[in-house]
């Protein structure tokens, strides 16, 4: 049951040119869990009050900071050993990493009274502040996990460029 | 490697040339356009800096307080809060002696104010008056402030349902953060837009106890509604002491302490 390279070029690739069989059943329910975000968005109660008024929103962002960070992790261990043997498993972590990190900023945005006075922390930052340090932080990061997420696909878009299975 | 310099220097061509000089001078304008900005929020800012031969202080005598709160209850009458929002905030202390004695909590308007620190947008900031306010339509509502707070002053404008109407002729300004604008965060401002036009905050003209003094340090005096005093012989007379002095947020809140009872810090 030897396969050719080219079998498993295309097996590798085929997920990204048809969907497979449960693909719609699976983009609904995430639809789903979409609809319920924003409807507690905008009709939830995060049961915040002057005494507790860091809840359930800063918690999210910490969780999924700390999974965003155990990707990077992988990827960096995979990095420093040299492990060619890793590049798959450094694909995943990254991808992990990039989405976790997007979702918790997201969940921070959403915790904020006004969001779209966001703009004001790059126009007059008060660098005493912790927030200012934090959103510095986390973008440069975001732009480390971009670079080490876009690394190990640069064959897989080697492969698709060479227009085969397009 | 000289080569391939020089092949490069080659490749900048005219059209190349212009894209660069057409995208720095759009960067340019655009930097421009955001200082320009920039400078007429810091003139808005100055003149809510506040009055500069003023260094406002409160001082709450509690051998004279009662716990009847008129002070938070006319606070309230006059910033149109909600219950939930006592700016001024009368605690029940036990004390040494198992006397029970009241003690009056505003914000403290700290000289070195932690909230100001933690505060990323700069919207809460000290004015030459010696006050903390809050320009409420900067505040983007992360509530770092009310984490900093070592006095637990700070209030969340969580919902406006529930609120007391405000009349339509008042408009939110630093100096009177009233109507709250929602998902902002709210304190006391030593009744800004009071003292401003000379007149007595709320807590002073309400306290049926006299136990309420607003004070100037530059000027020395300490006023309420009957008695004008020395702010200096006050203090040191009686021995006045401020609420979490090691922390150095340094408070203008003074408290005269009462006979037999504990001092809080």
């Amino acid at each position: 049951m030897e396969k050719s390279i080219n079998e498993l070029q295309e097996a590798s690739i085929r997920p990204m040119v048809r969907p497979g069989k449960w693909f719609g059943l699976i983009a609904a329910i995430l639809g789903l869990f979409v609809i319920a975000g924003v409807a507690g968005y905008i009709f939830g109660d995060a049961n915040l009050n002057d005494d507790v008024f860091w809840g359930l929103g800063i918690a999210t962002f910490v969780t999924l900071l700390g999974i965003s960070c155990g990707g990077a992790i992988v990827t960096a261990f995979l990095r420093v050993t040299n492990a060619k043997w890793g590049a798959p498993i450094s694909r995943i972590a990254e991808a992990l990493a990039v989405v976790a990190l997007v979702m918790g900023v997201l969940v921070l945005t959403t915790d904020l009274g006004h969001p779209e006075q966001l703009w004001r922390m790059f126009v007059t930052p008060n660098f005493l502040s912790p927030i200012v340090w934090d959103t510095t932080v986390i973008i440069l990061y975001f732009i480390v996990t971009l670079i080490l997420f876009y690394l190990p696909l640069i064959p897989d878009q080697g492969l698709l460029l060479n227009g085969r299975l397009l | 490697m000289n080569k391939s310099d020089n092949n490069i220097k080659k490749r900048i061509s005219r059209r190349q040339f212009i894209k660069g000089a057409g995208g720095l001078i759009i960067a340019g304008a655009a930097a421009g356009i955001l200082g320009l900005n920039y400078g007429k929020e810091e003139s808005i800012y100055a003149a809510n800096m506040g009055e500069a031969n003023r260094q406002w202080v409160l001082v709450f005598d509690l051998r004279l307080c009662d716990g009847c709160e008129q002070c938070t209850k006319a606070c309230q009458k006059d910033h149109y809060l909600p219950k939930e929002q006592e700016w001024i905030k009368v605690y029940k202390v036990d004390g040494a002696l198992g006397k029970p004695y009241f003690m009056p909590v505003t914000c403290m308007q700290c000289e070195n104010a932690p909230c100001v620190k933690v505060c990323p947008v700069k919207a809460t900031y000290k004015t030459t008056d010696g006050l903390t306010l809050i320009d409420q339509s900067k505040c983007i509502g992360c509530r770092m402030c009310m984490a900093a707070c070592p006095y637990h002053a700070r209030y969340f404008n969580w919902e406006d349902e529930d609120y007391p109407p405000v009349p339509s002729s008042l408009a939110n300004s630093p100096a009177f953060n009233i109507p709250a604008i929602k998902g902002t965060v709210s304190k006391c401002e030593f009744c800004t837009h009071l003292t401003r036009s000379g007149e007595l905050p709320e807590c002073v003209r309400a306290c049926q106890m006299d136990a309420v003094f607003l004070g100037d340090l530059l000027s020395d005096v300490a006023v309420n509604r009957n008695k004008t005093v020395k702010l200096s012989s006050l203090l040191q007379d009686n021995d006045a002491f401020r609420l979490k002095e090691e922390l150095n947020t340094r408070p203008s809140v003074y408290y005269i302490a009462g006979h037999g009872q504990d001092y809080v810090y």
